[in-house]
Formats: structure tokens, C-alpha cells, sequence
């Protein structure tokens, strides 16, 4: 069983957290600031992802999945109790500054239209698109069926189909 | 099947998700069914749009770092908690009274020696005063004693 250690000795199966955190955190940065979380609170929550395991009797078993599956899962614990914690917040994500990005507008229409749906779907299209995690690991982050997963993600492209063309067509 | 459980299958294949037979299914379906090529088109292109969706980078671009680990904690107070019994045992067996073939032994007293070994300190000498437990008369014991003490001697028993 592979273990994360704050100290710089690594032993065989070991996970190094520098490392773990330089691969892993634009990713679940984003992901915890696409499903809502304003930047400060997403950049509370990154460090709190990485401490978590340190802190507390948490395992990374690679028997089970992956690093990132496993950094995830923990990622969204953490959001889900911060969403608790500050109900009000949600869903009005502050807007990111995007600078000379070339089509801000159209950005800001789809970071719009994926903060107004529904929690489980917004996610699960997340770490579809952004991530990309499949059916069955979404499932087992969200813990639900496969088959949830893909209605899920079926609604959620219906959602923003509909939002981004304003096309009712069905 | 209605169009809504093809776009379904059509949302699950672009992820690679549709089984074989799915996909043969969604074929034949979009061979006669314009709304829902215009449907998966529309979707493709806000697909599009999403994955536009430009990275933000964290300002925090260092691991967190704890100073001491959990498990080192727990091992450090064990240890501390290990010794501190082992200590206590020692010194509880020390001070106890001492014990031999099961009956307790007086503890070792003090008393100020005959002679000084240095100048300015006293040497106690070291006794050990061993205490017997009682002897208990047997019946037999105890009628031969008030026999052999009675004033009438004739009754003497052997």
C-alpha cells in the first residue's frame, strides 16, 4: 500500500506529495473552481487536499485506482463540505480573469451555463471533459451507477445545447 | 425507441462509452432521423466550446508541508507512553516487599553504619530481617501441649 509522507525520505511504494502536487493541482484547481468554488476557496481547498491525506490515516492504495482518482475523491469531499458550509455561494462562481483570451464572451457564457446546472451533473461533466475520468470511475466518485453517470451526462450536454444556442428544439 | 434514448446512446459514444450493438442501433436511427444528426451536431459544437474553457493556474505553486507527520506523532507518543510505563514498572517492583517460596520477605531497612567509609558521609549498613510466618498447631499438637501443661500430670498423654 502506497503511503504520502510530508518528510523527504521515500520509500518504496511511497508518494511523493511535492511531486503528486506539481502533476495534479492546475487540474483540481479547476475542477474545484468549474463546480463553483470561488478562487480563494479553491485555493484553500487545493492545499487542503494534499494535507488531508498527510494528517489523517487516509491511504493511496494503487490496488483501487488511480492517484488522481484517489486526489479527487478527496477533492470532492472537501468542495462538497465547503458548498455546506457556505450555501449562499452556490452556484455564482467569481469569473476568472481571462486576459487576452481570444473569446472571452463565449467563455464566460459556457463557464455561465455549467455553474447553473444541477451539482451532480455539473461534476460529473467536469471530470468527464476536463479530466477525463470514464463512466465507471465518475460512479465510483460520485457513488452511483454507470448507468446514472451516462443520464447524467446526456442531461448535461442537453442543458448546455440548449443554453448555449437557445434552441428548444427537441 | 424514442429520439431522447438515441441521443443518449450518441452522448455515450462520444465519450467511447456505447456498446457495439448501441452504435449499430444509432446508425440506422440517424440513417432516417435529421433532427437528431442536428441534435448531436449542436452538441458536438458546444462541446467544443466547453473544452475552450482556458486553465486557471493556482498562485500556491508549493506542496503543503506539515512538520511532523501524523505517524510520527503517534509513534513518538507511543514510545513516550512504552517507557514511561516499563519505568514505572521497575520502580513498582522495587519498591514492593520482596517475596520468596510465596511468603512476603521484610524489605531491606537502614541504619547508620559502625564506621564512615569517606569523610562527611554516612554509610548505612544493609540487613535484611527475614520474618517467619507463624507456625499453626495441628489439632494433635494442641491437645498434647494442654495436656503436658495441666495441673493433673497423671493424665500425661504420649
Amino acid at each position: 500500500m502506497a503511503t504520502m509522507t510530508a518528510t523527504g525520505s521515500l520509500q518504496e511504494g511511497q508518494v511523493d506529495p511535492a511531486e503528486a502536487y506539481r502533476r495534479h493541482r492546475v487540474k483540481l484547481f479547476n475542477y474545484f473552481r468549474c463546480c463553483g468554488l470561488p478562487s480563494q476557496a479553491a485555493e484553500d481547498q487545493l492545499q487542503s487536499v494534499f494535507v488531508v491525506p498527510l494528517e489523517s490515516r487516509h491511504r493511496f492504495d494503487p490496488t483501487r485506482g488511480s492517484l488522481q482518482a484517489f486526489l479527487f475523491g478527496i477533492a470532492r469531499n472537501l468542495r462538497l463540505a465547503w458548498l455546506r458550509r457556505n450555501p449562499e455561494a452556490f452556484p455564482s462562481p467569481g469569473l476568472p480573469d481571462y486576459g487576452t483570451h481570444r473569446d472571452a464572451t463565449q467563455s464566460i457564457a459556457v463557464r455561465q451555463a455549467v455553474s447553473r446546472l444541477p451539482d451532480g451533473q455539473q461534476e460529473a461533466l467536469v471530470l468527464r471533459e476536463f479530466h477525463g475520468f470514464d463512466y465507471t470511475e465518475i460512479g465510483a466518485l460520485q457513488g452511483i451507477p454507470v448507468g446514472t453517470v451516462r443520464s447524467r451526462l446526456f442531461g448535461a450536454r442537453e442543458t448546455l445545447r440548449r443554453e448555449l444556442r437557445g434552441d428548444e428544439e427537441k | 425507441m424514442i429520439c431522447e434514448g438515441y441521443r443518449q446512446i450518441a452522448s455515450a459514444r462520444l465519450d467511447g462509452e456505447a456498446t457495439r450493438n448501441e452504435a449499430k442501433a444509432l446508425e440506422r436511427h440517424l440513417a432516417g432521423c435529421e433532427k437528431c444528426r442536428r441534435w448531436i451536431s449542436a452538441v458536438a459544437e458546444s462541446r467544443e466550446r466547453l473544452l475552450d474553457w482556458p486553465d486557471e493556474r493556482p498562485r500556491q505553486s508549493h506542496a503543503p508541508t506539515i512538520p511532523h507527520s501524523a505517524p510520527w506523532r503517534w509513534l513518538a507518543a507511543a514510545a513516550v507512553l512504552i517507557a514511561a510505563t516499563g519505568i514505572g514498572f521497575v520502580t513498582g517492583r522495587a519498591s514492593a516487599p520482596m517475596e520468596r517460596h510465596g511468603q512476603k520477605v521484610e524489605e531491606t531497612v537502614g541504619r547508620p553504619g559502625p564506621r564512615r567509609a569517606t569523610p562527611g558521609r554516612e554509610v548505612f549498613k544493609e540487613e535484611r530481617m527475614t520474618v517467619y510466618p507463624e507456625r499453626k498447631e495441628t489439632h494433635s499438637e494442641a491437645v498434647l501441649y494442654s495436656a503436658n501443661h495441666s495441673p493433673d500430670r497423671k493424665r500425661r498423654l504420649p
